[in-house]
């Protein structure tokens, strides 16, 4: 007698999920998301002099797919760009994605970055765990600091406390613990110990900084050479997520 | 008594029976054998008893599945209360004005006796007992129609929905009434004449009438403003008349403001009496004193309105979907700290954050008194799914009482399905229904706009670049005449509100104010407000205009002013203000003369005389469940034109001003005429008429025959039906997989 082939625990949960999924829709024909949605929005990275500010850019979709199935969030699947020396392209976007703004040099970007928060921008920056992108992290962390206050003034760095609302405003985060992503799945305590780092205005939050590299989870970069514990990319996009509507939620 | 039925409910429910019952059976044994030859052909080895537990646990789900697809009805049918015995209860106004005759020495009470005889045979044939009462003042019991016509001399009130209120409490099938129509008491018509409706009793009234010369009556009875209201918002101040008049007629009304006309018209006045509201929407204008005087005739009433700066504006937002318009109307707003933000943000998503002040909502409340404490709620990017048709009444009901609400959109496809919703009523605009066949097309350009963007593979890996194009508010001629209007009297290019996208409306109801469109040539409405009861709704079908604040430079105030003001326009007055009612109609010489004024403390009441001599009156508390009252009287010594003032703690003036003749004019002897088209419409209303001769009368028969009530209740969509299908579903899977078949 021919057996049907053995399936990984892990397809059989989600045929089981699946299945479950299937009656709930019964009673809720037409009740996705889908058609809950505000007004649409575009996710951005921001071009930097840095040739890695697209590193990983490819994979942004799979975030993007992720926000559409776990919110309410019109989002556009496509990646944007937006040019940090165009004032004209950042003002297009609430929320900017970068790898670093510290390698912003030139008048225009910085002025405009600046310009940008000013108006009620957001900025989310995240290292990628590479070591040949990211060689140092509390170097790469010192010179966002420096950046935020030669350009912003009346900013403060600040760092997110485990009770902070970013940390459960959405998804509960573990431990209020952010996750981290680590070069060849080999544990690095001195990155892992930093949390997150907060940039406000007075009573608002204008940005936040990260050493997490959770690009590199959702583009499972973390599955070589080893498989990275099960969940990392998920963990990685719920923390974005969480970051993304705690910035909705503030006044600009 | 309660009968309870089942039915089939969506499509299934307008065949018969049996036809549904065939072919649910003929589905149900399709689906048994379709499970029975699915486990037949199964690769695995399985057990006979396994086969038995897997075969039984998908007919099963089947089965459910079926039975929620034939979707089962509970119908409750209750039956109307079945009257206890056919009785007619027949009443006569015993009152002074059925008795007072004409020059022919004809009454009322004669003429309304001489048509109900030709009438009463049919009437003792078709009830198994006819019972007569006499009202006047009150109700009493009568032997007959002679003694209900005869017994006793005629009152000097005619409590006419009273007795009729006291009579349907004892369930007759029927009741006829002979009357003028003239209840000279304070008794709220419409409050009866629901409870009839509901009762379902039909009332039949025969009309008195005779040839008195008819008086007439004037009185200008109480003006009511807000305490204080905001500069350059918009308030409501009301004057309440009360006046009797022999024919229809037009009476002319005028407000001033701080002794300048700003207002006037001309009230309808139908025969007889009439309690007439005349509301004004006043221009709050730059903070002031706002002295408010309704005249009418040789009457006058003000009471005075403080304009201040600005107090606290606390504003309930609600947003249905994610969306960045919130941080940023947030920011507009925190930039002034008299603005008090309370967010509830997508409660089906149950997003958490710490409540900057006070306790979180969760959901929109369900109560109109739970909503009292915020001045405006934002309704952001709502759909109508999410609002219960409770939350939504509760809604319409705060803003009847004052409440400001502010409806934003900018998705067609959601306010479509406001479209004929308890909300929509209250909205200025009307919103397309979803087969509006311009509406379908504007969705399909949007669902290809949506792909295009979607499909655009090439930038999967370069990025691509977003390009939404802001379009600016445009103006229409004569905006700037109302206070909301001034949303933009200073604007330039700049201060224009820009935005990216906006729903489309069927149309702006009338009295609706159009505040902004799209632009030239066929323009779409932006932004359209109107009062709704004591309160106002505006709609604003774009975004929340996010994409403008990122676009202006961060040197601008153009976006948190646009916002203040659009909220300001819509916040309602605050505080009662102080008014001063004379409940003396018609106040005579040596008669005393009662006032009531609403202060919290006693007030100062002074009356001056045509002479212009002053006496201070003495005020008695005379507080009821409805707030605070005091009273006082005095005893006009002269004919001419009195007046009478009120000055509270805080310093803020109400005045009346009246004639006071050499004697007193009750309702009951004014000659009033006879109410016939009053009588005719709570009659229709009832199911009764007006009975002018026998043939008008006809004996309710339909209420015995009129079918039960209906309430059908769907069985099949609860929360244990579906655990008890996800639970056997996940055991077949569970099992299948412990029998090697997944």
């Amino acid at each position: 007698m021919n057996r049907l082939p053995e399936i990984s625990r892990r397809r059989f949960l989600r045929t089981l999920i699946a299945g479950a999924a299937l009656a709930p829709g019964l009673t809720v024909l037409g009740g996705s998301f889908d058609s809950l949605r505000g007004d649409r929005v575009g996710w951005a990275r921001l071009k930097t002099p840095s040739p890695e500010w697209k590193r990983h850019a490819g994979s942004d979709p799979i975030l993007t797919r992720f926000f559409r199935e776990e919110t309410t969030l019109n989002i556009d699947s496509t990646w944007y760009v937006a040019d940090a020396n165009d004032l004209g392209e950042l003002r297009r976007y609430p929320f900017l994605f970068s790898q670093g703004v510290g390698v912003i040099t030139g008048r225009t970007g910085r002025s405009n970055i600046a310009e940008y928060i000013r108006r009620g921008g957001f900025v989310l920056v995240d290292a990628c765990h590479d070591i040949h992108v990211t060689p140092d992290f509390d170097e790469f962390l010192r010179r966002q600091f420096e950046f935020y206050s030669a350009v912003l003034p009346e900013a403060r760095v600040v760092p997110l406390p485990a009770a902070h609302d970013v940390y459960r405003c959405y998804f509960q985060i573990p431990g209020g613990r952010p996750p981290h992503t680590f070069m060849s799945n080999v544990y690095d305590p001195k990155k892992a110990a930093h949390g997150l780092y907060g940039v406000t205005i007075g009573p608002r939050m204008a940005g936040v900084i990260s050493v997490c590299g959770w690009q590199c989870g959702w583009d499972h970069v973390t599955e070589h050479p080893s498989p990275a514990p099960a969940g990392t990319d998920v963990a990685c996009m719920r923390m974005v997520v969480n970051i993304y509507i705690y910035a909705m939620m503030q006044g600009a | 008594m309660t009968h309870i039925e089942w039915q089939f409910g969506g499509w299934l429910r307008d065949w018969s029976a049996s036809a549904a019952i065939a072919l649910l059976a003929t589905l149900g044994a399709a689906g048994m054998v379709y499970v029975v030859w699915f486990y037949r052909r199964t690769p695995g080895e399985l057990t006979p008893r396994a086969w038995r537990w897997l075969a039984g646990l998908r007919a099963a789900v089947m089965l459910l599945l079926l039975l929620c697809l034939a979707n089962p009805e509970r119908v409750e049918k209750t039956p109307l209360p079945k009257q206890p015995s056919r009785t007619l209860a027949v009443l006569v106004d015993r009152s002074a004005s059925m008795s007072a005759p004409d020059y022919r020495g004809s009454t009322r009470l004669a003429a309304a006796v001489r048509r109900w005889r030709q009438v009463e045979p049919a009437a003792k044939h078709n009830f198994a007992s006819v019972n007569y009462r006499r009202f006047a003042n009150d109700v009493r019991p009568a032997a007959s129609l002679d003694d209900a016509v005869n017994t006793g001399p005629p009152g000097s009130e005619t409590h006419l929905f009273a007795a009729l209120h006291q009579t349907l409490a004892e369930n007759p099938s029927a009741i006829v009434c002979l009357t003028d129509g003239l209840d000279t008491s304070t008794d709220d018509a419409g409050k009866f004449t629901a409870e009839a409706v509901a009762r379902g009793v039909p009332i039949y009234f025969v009309p008195g009438e005779n040839h008195l010369l008819p008086g007439t009556s004037l009185a200008l009875r109480e003006v009511k403003a807000p305490a204080r209201v905001l500069r350059r918002t918009e308030f409501t101040a009301t004057a309440v008349i009360e006046t009797a008049v022999a024919r229809d007629q037009e009476l002319p009304v005028e407000l001033w403001v701080n002794g300048k006309k700003t207002a006037s018209t001309r009230l309808a006045v139908r025969a007889g009496r009439n309690t007439l509201s005349w509301p004004v929407t006043v221009d709050s204008g730059e903070p002031d004193a706002l002295t408010l005087e309704f005249r009418v005739g040789d009457q006058s009433a003000s009471c005075v309105a403080d304009v201040v700066e600005n107090t606290t504006m606390n504003v309930l937002y609600y947003q249905g979907a994610l969306q960045w318009g919130y941080r940023f109307l947030r920011g507009a707003l925190e930039s002034d700290p008299s603005f008090r933000l309370t967010a509830i943000l997508n409660p089906a998503l149950q997003v958490q954050l710490t409540a900057a002040n006070g306790a979180a909502l969760t959901d929109l409340p369900e109560d109109a008194a739970e909503l009292r404490r915020f001045q405006i709620v934002i309704l952001a990017h709502v759909f109508a799914d999410q609002l219960t048709a409770r939350q939504q009444q509760t809604l319409v009901d705060y803003v009847r009482g004052g409440g400001g609400v502010l409806f934003i959109s900018s998705d067609t496809a959601a306010t479509e399905g406001f479209s004929g919703t308890v909300l929509e009523q209250m909205l200025p605009v009307i919103f397309a229904t979803r087969n509006d066949p311009a509406n379908v097309a504007v969705r399909q350009m949007q669902f290809q706009l949506s792909a295009n963007a979607a499909e655009a593979g090439g930038e999967m890996f370069e990025g691509g670049s977003q390009a939404i194009t802001l379009k600016p508010f445009a103006l229409l001629a004569g905006v700037q005449r109302s206070a909301a209007g001034r949303l933009f009297s200073d604007t330039n290019g700049e201060m224009l509100p820009q935005f990216a996208f906006n729903a489309k409306v069927r149309a702006v109801k009338p009295g609706a104010e159009i505040l902004a469109v799209s632009g030239a040539g066929a323009p779409d409405v932006l932004l359209a407000r109107q009062q709704f009861g004591n309160g106002f709704v505006a709609a604003l079908t774009t975004d929340l205009l996010w994409r403008w604040k990122l676009a202006l430079p961060s040197s601008s105030h153009a976006v948190e002013i646009f916002w203040q003001q659009l909220l300001l326009s819509l916040a309602p007055a605050t505080g009662e203000g102080l008014y001063l009612v004379k409940l003396t109609p018609s106040p005579a010489v040596n008669a005393p003369a009662l006032f009531v004024v609403n202060a919290e403390n006693a007030p100062a009441l002074e009356a001056l005389s045509p002479t212009g001599m002053r006496q201070q009156l003495t005020v008695v508390d005379a507080a009821t469940a409805d707030g605070p009252a005091w009273q006082a009287s005095f005893t006009p010594t002269t004919t001419g034109r009195w007046e009478v003032r009120a000055t509270d703690a805080a310093g803020r003036q109400a005045r009346v001003v009246f004639p006071v003749g050499n004697k007193p004019a009750s309702a009951e002897l004014l000659n009033l005429p006879t109410d016939v088209a009053g009588m005719k419409q709570l009659a229709e209303s009832t199911g009764g008429a007006l009975v002018q001769d026998a043939a008008d009368f006809q004996t309710p028969m339909e209420t015995a025959t009129r079918p039960p009530t209906k309430t059908p209740e769907p069985l099949w969509n609860s929360g244990l039906l579906l655990v008890v299908m996800l639970g056997l579903y996940a055991t077949e899977l569970i099992a299948r997989r412990r029998c090697k078949l997944l």
